[in-house]
């Protein structure tokens, strides 16, 4: 496991909530310890970005104009 | 019959009225009676059907009436393709009993085709949740050694192609679920272009990363099921509305004059693979030198970026397909894929939007290097497949991968086996080529593949 999450355990325990989600003491133990991992990677996708970078999202538009 | 032919073989028998339908059926279904107790790759089969599918492609191919390669191949699905005669769970509790009202576009195309369907194959939960062990049907096992894993997710697909149960059948794939059951269980294993196969009917992870693709013991197999199911999907918002090429014609043409930019970074650094896939790659490089390929290193950025935008599109897009039954009802999911989704709740709606931002960037990256390159070679998997028992429940989040890179890029790439290590296990590698090349990709991987000597070996479960 990477180093222990910036967030405190009530934060992340507020996140959890807000998500909607309900789990007991162990099982929130072992989320926030995996939640730690991924925060370096959100830590790699965050790092500063041109404003002109995009998303890679693609979408077609359908019909002409009338 | 007492071997099992490739798809290509049984194919000209069929043609040439050597082989029937009904005989080849009947083999495959004698197979998963004697093996899948063992193997568990099939959640739901249907023998009669099967049976009347063989019967109806013999009395057609009597009347001249030959649809194409695949009539009278028996094949299987990853259960997360809507079948309208067979249930589709996805391999969970949330969807028991589902009777899709429709085929996905994929089973309706390869019905079509001729194929005779024998059933639903086993998956991870949903496409991400596996190897798991408290479902009501028990994980798929690797038919070279069933202590060890099949890969995932789609396990049923990898084991029953190897065992000959079915001589070819579909995959999903979201971070790599086709190739590494391809790699772990010894077959080629195809993600096409993003768009290049409907997705419609198949049940979704992440609707951005989701590939629908083949799975078949050799690439020439993998070519001719690309051939029944590539093509624009107006149903499908992904697909893509373009002529569909021939995917065997060029696969004859051998390796030479091939750019192919070696990504030695990704297996030697990045994510460093035992010796003995490190001396497979070694042996293929070699090979692709003396057959006349052009070959070069290449650098794109490290595997670790790839993951972090793929994971994290891959977990918020899969939560927000299962929000609702993941506050309603959690506990008919199994513990493994409830944990993992359960993290793409926790990520925010503009890290979401940073991993699509990142996205773009190093396909602009794998862009410039594909420039000067026709084929890209690096691993599929470090090592052979490990103990089914010891498959790490973060490992998504704690270990890079090579085969979410192009997920992420939506471009093909496809795993063929390299030989096996000392234990017996496969060993594998990934190419991979320029959005819609497949017929590129399938010409570099059969080269290698038919100069090979280990298509002819089988595990030895699935010895008569």
């Amino acid at each position: 496991m990477a180093e222990p999450s910036r967030l405190s355990r009530a934060d992340f325990d507020a996140l959890v909530r807000r998500a909607g989600l309900t789990f007991d003491d162990t099982k929130a133990d072992e989320l926030y310890r995996a939640y730690a991992s991924l925060e370096t990677l959100l830590a790699r996708i965050n790092e500063p970005l041109p404003l002109e970078a995009e998303p890679a999202v693609i979408f077609t538009l359908d019909g002409e104009a009338p | 019959m007492s071997t099992i032919p490739t798809i290509a073989e049984a194919s000209r028998l069929i043609a040439s009225k050597r082989l029937s339908p009904v005989e080849l059926t009947r083999a495959c279904l004698d197979r998963i009676d004697r093996l899948d107790g063992t193997l568990h790759a099939f959640l739901h089969r249907d023998d009669e059907r099967a049976l009347a599918s063989a019967r109806a492609a013999e009395a057609a191919l009597a009347r001249g009436e030959r649809r194409g390669p695949l009539h009278g191949i028996p094949i299987g699905l990853k259960d997360i393709y809507n079948t309208k005669d067979m249930p589709t769970t996805a391999h969970s509790r949330q969807l028991e009993g589902n009777r899709p009202r429709e085929d996905a576009t994929c089973t309706r195309l390869l019905a079509e085709a001729g194929t005779v369907l024998l059933g639903k194959l086993a998956t991870h939960e949903f496409a991400f949740g596996g190897p798991s062990f408290d479902l009501p049907w028990p994980p798929a096992r690797n038919p070279w050694n069933p202590d060890h894993f099949t890969g995932g997710s789609s396990s049923g697909t990898g084991a029953a192609v190897a065992a000959g149960l079915v001589l070819g059948g579909l995959g999903s794939d979201t971070g790599g679920s086709i190739r590494l059951p391809a790699a772990f269980c010894g077959l080629a294993g195809l993600k096409p272009t993003y768009g290049l196969v409907s997705r419609w009917g198949v049940l979704p992870l992440a609707y951005s990363l989701d590939h629908a693709g083949p799975m078949a013991w050799t690439v020439e197999d993998c070519a001719l099921l690309l051939q029944a199911i590539a093509g624009h999907d107006p149903a499908d918002p992904a697909s893509a509305d373009r002529a569909v090429p021939d995917f065997s014609a060029g696969l004859d043409k051998g390796a030479k004059g091939l750019r192919i930019g070696v990504i030695r970074h990704f297996h030697e650094r990045d994510n460093p693979v035992n010796e003995a896939t490190r001396s497979a790659l070694d042996a293929a490089i070699d090979f692709y030198r003396r057959d006349g390929a052009e070959l070069h290193d290449v650098t794109l950025p490290p595997l670790v970026d790839w993951r972090a935008a793929g994971l994290v599109i891959m977990l918020v897009e899969g939560f927000a397909v299962h929000a609702h039954w993941m506050r309603t009802r959690p506990e008919a999911y199994g513990e493994l894929l409830r944990d993992r989704l359960a993290l793409g709740a926790l990520i925010g709606g503009p890290d979401y939007v940073q991993a699509q931002r990142r996205r773009r960037e190093l396909n602009t990256a794998l862009a410039r290097v594909l420039d000067s390159c026709d084929v890209l070679l690096t691993a599929t998997v470090p090592a052979e497949a490990p103990r089914i028992d010891r498959i790490p429940k973060w490992g998504i989040v704690e270990q890079p991968n090579f085969t979410s890179v192009f997920n992420v890029a939506g471009v093909p790439a496809l795993s063929v086996c390299t030989g096996y290590s000392e234990s017996g296990l496969p060993l594998a590698m990934q190419l991979v080529a320029k959005p819609f090349a497949e017929p590129t990709l399938f010409r570099a991987a059969h080269a290698y593949e038919r100069a090979m000597a280990w298509r002819s070996r089988r595990p030895a479960l699935a010895s008569p």
